[in-house]
């Protein structure tokens, strides 16, 4: 299978800024593996998110995802990308409060049809494949008709984490998801995520300053805290 | 599709706020739908009162006033017409027919009309329709009298009953013609304009009310009694107007100059139709003011509206950036807000015309009691309903200003925002 994500040469800067927020020569991940991303904040972590998610363009460079130049694409098509292609966890609130647990983990099939189809090719309906997601999380289905409100942070971030893993993204970016949780959820969480990332096939990038979570994945890439210096991948 | 069921249960997890909101549109939709409805209403009103009268004749007066104090019952008359003159104009060739009216006097707050039998032959209402009664039949004594529908209804009157004319108007008066009680005769079926609040006697019943009394007061120690007062020449000395029908409509202007040059007396002709659109000119400033009013109502609804999604943005980032993150395109975020504004647009549309019907069915039983307009629960009227389409459009167009803040601010924000 190709590569998840490949990078060459890539540099970005806001618009009016002399330095580079964020420089990274190179840098591959095969597909279905993991990669953990360490860096102080201000380092651009952030910044490389929203530049893998396609919500941001770098000012030089080429970023590759699943083969795709998704940095030379129109706007419109990395949006349609991420929604096909890209399970995306937040630090934190990452459930809309308005939606029950389980229409919550529906959410990304509601929006983009690709993901729709591929979670009823696994599953006979959305709620069964929904059902399905949670149950690798180890959410009891006792909470899966609930209000997001009802459930404590670490359900809520496998609750996140079972929402990007619906309909098989082919890539699930991770955004510091453990920093609000106690030690023994975090161990929990780390365990299902990159667990049933590898169990489903999808390829991982995991932010985070907290380098003892480092175990758990098969390549690390460390960002340099900021300075017109250069970052290096190290595999 | 989905994005609707997204803005709904968004809304509703801001439900407090919403409903607030849906309200204030709601509340202002209702106001200016209430006052168009009246407009209407009352020129309906209006208009439907008399038909098929010519003109309408009176002592030297202003037009609008002759004909409010002789049709509608609102005014007093300033002059009369002498009984000579309302015989010889009715003796004119060009008149079919003509009915004199005989007002000042009052029962229970309702006005006496004193008149003969040729009002209950020719007077017309609505689309040239007739009265016609209830029960009962038209007056033949001096001493009988024909009431409205409204007064038998209110005051519980029927064929049989006795009742005294109290002297001038207003509800209670000290000075009642006791000595002369009439007896109820016919009643009147329902017409919706003001012959339902009128109590109707012979011209000759009123003269025989008014024989011991002079300038407004009973005469001390004169006093005749109602049978003595039938052995009287009782015809009146003078009519407070006179409805008049033509022979050929063709005669009726040069019919009304002929009365407005007259000679023995000053006497004023009006044509009720043209007098009605002089009302309509006067009333409609006001109409416009109020409508005015509304429209502003309206427009500080929707700006009220904006505000509240606007300063509800901020605290709404997380929910853009989880949107952005499952792939919705900035555009979506644009969408969504404007949708939002449109369905409390459509909301408050629909809540507004149920508040306005409630308004109107329950403010109906009063005001047709009061001021005998009947307001009716219909659809707004065709001009209105463009407006009202127009009114939605501009919700969806002003979720633009949200939509446009919070494009702006999930492009900035892409998928960190921090709040």
């Amino acid at each position: 299978m190709a590569d998840a994500l490949s990078i060459e040469s890539l540099a970005f800067r806001w618009p009016g800024q002399q330095h580079n927020t964020l420089s990274i020569d190179r840098l591959q991940l095969p597909a279905g593996s993991s990669l953990f991303v360490r860096g102080p904040s201000g380092s651009g972590k952030s910044t490389l998110l929203n530049l893998l998610a396609g919500v941001l363009v770098p000012t030089e460079g080429v970023i590759q995802v699943l083969d795709q130049p998704l940095s030379q694409q129109p706007g419109k098509q990395r949006d349609r990308f991420r929604a096909d292609h890209i399970g995306y966890i937040f630090q934190q609130f990452n459930l809309l409060p308005y939606l029950s647990v389980i229409d919550n983990v529906m959410l990304p099939c509601r929006l983009s049809r690709r993901r729709h189809q591929k979670a009823l090719s696994e599953a006979e309906s959305l709620t069964a494949a929904a059902g399905d997601r949670l149950t690798r999380l180890n959410i009891p289905e006792s909470l899966w008709l609930k209000r997001v409100s009802a459930l404590s942070v670490g359900q809520q971030q496998r609750v996140a984490a079972a929402r990007a893993l619906m309909g098989l993204p082919e890539l699930v970016i991770a955004d510091e998801p453990t920093s609000a949780l106690d030690q023994d959820n975090v161990d929990n969480f780390m365990d299902v995520l990159t667990g049933q990332c590898q169990a489903l096939g999808s390829a991982l990038v995991f932010v985070s300053h907290d380098r003892h979570l480092a175990r758990w994945f098969d390549q690390e890439l460390e960002l340099d805290a900021p300075a017109p210096s250069r970052n290096e991948a190290v595999s | 599709m989905n994005w609707i069921r997204l803005a709904l249960a968004s809304l509703w997890n801001r439900r407090t706020t919403a409903l607030l909101t849906l309200g204030m549109v709601a509340l202002s939709l209702s106001l200016l739908l209430t006052v168009d409805r009246v407009r209407e209403d009352t020129r309906a009103s209006f208009s439907n009162t008399l038909s098929g009268t010519d003109l309408i004749v009176g002592g030297r007066t202003g037009a609008l006033n002759l004909l409010l104090y002789s049709v509608f019952r609102i005014g007093n008359a300033t002059n009369n017409i002498s009984w000579e003159s309302y015989s010889d104009l009715s003796r004119n060739s060009a008149v079919a027919w003509t009915v004199p009216l005989s007002l000042g006097d009052s029962h229970r707050g309702y006005r006496v009309i004193g008149t003969t039998t040729d009002y209950f032959e020719h007077y017309q209402y609505g689309r040239n329709q007739a009265l016609s009664f209830n029960s009962g039949e038209p007056f033949d004594d001096v001493y009988d009298v024909v009431l409205g529908a409204e007064v038998a209804a209110v005051l519980d009157y029927r064929p049989g009953d006795e009742l005294v004319v109290a002297h001038g108007l207003g509800s209670t008066s000290f000075a009642n013609h006791d000595d002369k009680p009439f007896t109820v005769v016919g009643i009147l079926n329902a017409t919706g304009t003001p012959v339902d609040r009128s109590v109707h006697v012979p011209l000759e019943g009123i003269t025989a009310m008014h024989v011991d009394w002079q300038q407004g007061i009973k005469l001390p120690g004169l006093s005749i009694s109602a049978d003595e007062a039938r052995t009287m020449d009782l015809t009146p000395e003078s009519v407070t107007a006179v409805l008049v029908g033509m022979k050929s409509r063709v005669q009726t202007f040069s019919f009304q100059r002929l009365i407005n040059q007259y000679r023995a007396e000053p006497l004023s002709a009006i044509i009720p139709g043209a007098t009605l659109q002089e009302l309509w000119q006067l009333i409609g400033i006001a109409e416009n003011a109020l409508i005015a009013v509304s429209f502003m109502v309206v427009v500080t609804g929707l700006l009220g509206m904006v505000t509240v999604i606007l300063a509800g943005l901020n605290e709404r980032r997380r929910e853009m950036a989880i949107l952005r993150a499952l792939g919705a395109r900035p555009g979506h975020i644009l969408g969504l807000l404007m949708l939002e504004s449109g369905l409390y647009g459509v909301a408050g549309l629909l809540a507004g015309l149920l508040l306005h019907w409630g308004v109107i069915a329950l403010a109906s039983i009063w005001v047709q009691g009061t001021y005998g307009i009947q307001l009716t629960l219909a659809l707004p009227s065709p001009s209105l309903l463009m407006v009202l389409a127009g009114f939605i459009g501009l919700a969806f167009l002003a979720g633009l200003l949200p939509g446009w803040k919070a494009y702006r601010q999930s492009l900035s924000d892409g998928l960190t925002a921090s709040t």
